[in-house]
């Protein structure tokens, strides 16, 4: 029986969640645009959900996108800004999601220029750097809110201030943030955000972009066929996943202090657990990173042998040892570990249902392991 | 995609990365090495007095294949990579781990040759 301990890949559904989807997956399955009563209830519940995300970050309904997840709000945010204010220079860092990175690259190769922001060592971004990296021509900044490898937090209240200032549209990831960090659009000029359900303990396969409407931040659609979702995002409405996801937000929120609490005491624990063990390095600094995610490393030993002998652990590990699959985090990389530190890391993330008698095992698995690892080592 | 555990690797590669026999560095003993910057592997093989013994950085699939090769040194033979890849069960895409091991062993053999050969210019 493992221990699940992965909860930035995934969180289980909540109650309150899974309530609400199968008020809907009972219903009579009508389609959200159709104008016939059962079309209008499933339309209700669909904008009942949009208004419950929209409260749980401080935005209107109406600026409430829903997409297929995170990636594909990250790809609307990016190349639908991209495409609809003609081009320009493209401003990211070296420690995005995939979502974005690719995405990057893919208008790199088209002939958009891009760069990337480097981050400090404590693996969040600076405010000084991105200053520095803004052009002329600089059209879109996108920054993470909270890094799914570390943890860490950028300090987006400060990066939105210097982009209003200097003209710049900002698109913020904030898949991990959500349920965990207070975000408040009526108080953060962030133009377009991205978020996802699963990340807070809705359905996987729905997520949302924000798109502010004053000032106005508009997207070339990316999906073609109806012009749904104010035509940003055509394609028909799933509305129990959408309920789900609305149910899950406001929990989220109701949660935030009681989770947050409960996360900072189980990575304290884990912490002090960790200590001392040979060729430690931790890759997420208390101050800097959110509790729930615990990123370590282990000097002198493959992170392949060191995933393999704490198997009873469902965590987040870094590289794997065959032919195909041997590039290690490219995040951890990025703060400066070396690729073999970086293949033996171990991303621990906590959840609502985790216990102390599940860190308490952790630590011992994990102690056994690199104790019998580094006596096999040169 | 296979969840990463016993479940992963063949029983032979499990049984011998969860309690290798030979595993071990004695201070006196002739050592070869042979890396893998590529899958930050390492592994060196020792002779000493009391016979073969390893050490690795490595996958469990490169420490079963050190552990076997230790073992057949040990016998007085020297195993192939065929040999490895069949006995161990050990898929294409890891016989990068078993080619490790070979270099490692063609690496001790020249030390242990060339120590051999000290000794003969020292006793002339």
């Amino acid at each position: 029986m493992s221990i699940y301990l992965d909860h930035a890949a995934s969180t289980p559904l909540a109650d309150e969640a899974r309530a609400a989807m199968l008020a809907q997956l009972d219903g009579p399955g009508a389609n959200p645009a159709s104008d016939h009563a059962p079309g209008a209830e499933a339309a209700t519940a669909v904008e009942a959900a949009r208004a419950q995300i929209a409260a749980a970050i401080g935005a209107q309904p109406e600026e409430i996108v829903f997409t297929s997840g995170a990636t594909e709000a990250d790809n609307l945010a990016i190349k639908g800004s991209l495409e609809f204010l003609g081009g320009g220079h493209l401003l990211t860092t070296r420690i995005e999601h995939k979502a974005v990175l690719d995405a990057a690259s893919s208008l790199a190769e088209q002939g958009v220029p891009v760069s990337y922001v480097e981050p400090a060592a404590d693996g969040r971004v600076r405010v000084e750097d991105i200053a520095a990296a803004l052009r002329p021509d600089t059209a879109l900044l996108s920054v993470m809110w909270v890094n799914n490898e570390t943890g860490a937090i950028n300090p987006i209240a400060e990066i939105a201030a210097l982009c209003a200032e200097r003209g710049v549209r900002l698109h913020v990831d904030a898949a991990q943030a959500l349920g965990r960090l207070p975000i408040d659009m009526a108080e953060v000029p962030v133009a377009l955000m991205s978020l996802s359900a699963h990340k807070c303990y809705g359905p996987k396969g729905i997520g949302a972009l924000f798109v502010r409407r004053r000032p106005r931040a508009r997207v070339t659609p990316q999906m073609h066929g109806g012009g749904h979702e104010q035509g940003m995002r055509s394609g028909t409405l799933a509305p129990h996943q959408i309920a789900g996801f609305g149910a899950a937000a406001e929990l989220a929120v109701t949660r935030r202090e009681a989770d947050y609490a409960h996360a900072a005491g189980l990575a304290e624990r884990l912490r002090g657990g960790l200590e001392g063990m040979p060729g430690l390095l931790m890759n997420s600094g208390p101050a800097a990173c959110v509790p729930h995610i615990v990123n370590v490393a282990f000097d002198g030993i493959h992170g392949e042998a060191l995933r393999a002998a704490t198997a009873e652990l469902a965590v987040a590990s870094g590289s794997a040892c065959s032919a195909a699959e041997a590039e290690s985090s490219y995040v951890l990389r990025a703060l400066g570990r070396s690729d073999r530190q970086a293949g033996a890391a171990l991303r621990i993330s906590t959840g609502r249902d985790t216990t102390t008698a599940d860190i308490d095992r952790a630590v011992a698995v994990i102690g056994a392991a690199v104790e019998r690892l580094r006596a096999i080592a040169v | 995609m296979k969840a990463i555990g016993p479940q992963a690797y063949s029983a032979a590669v499990w049984q011998r990365f969860s309690a290798p026999q030979r595993a071990g560095h004695p201070p006196e003993a002739v050592s070869g090495c042979a890396d893998s910057p590529a899958h930050q592997l390492r592994v060196c093989f020792h002779r000493s007095d009391s016979g073969y013994c390893f050490t690795a950085i490595g996958c469990p699939t490169t420490i079963a294949a050190a552990d076997y090769c230790a073992e057949q040194l040990d016998a007085g033979c020297t195993p192939q990579v065929g040999e490895m890849m069949d006995g161990l069960e050990i898929p294409e895409d890891r016989r990068h781990c078993v080619l490790l091991c070979e270099d490692a062993m063609a690496a001790l053999a020249a030390r242990i040759a060339q120590a051999l050969s000290g000794q003969d210019r020292q006793a002339s």
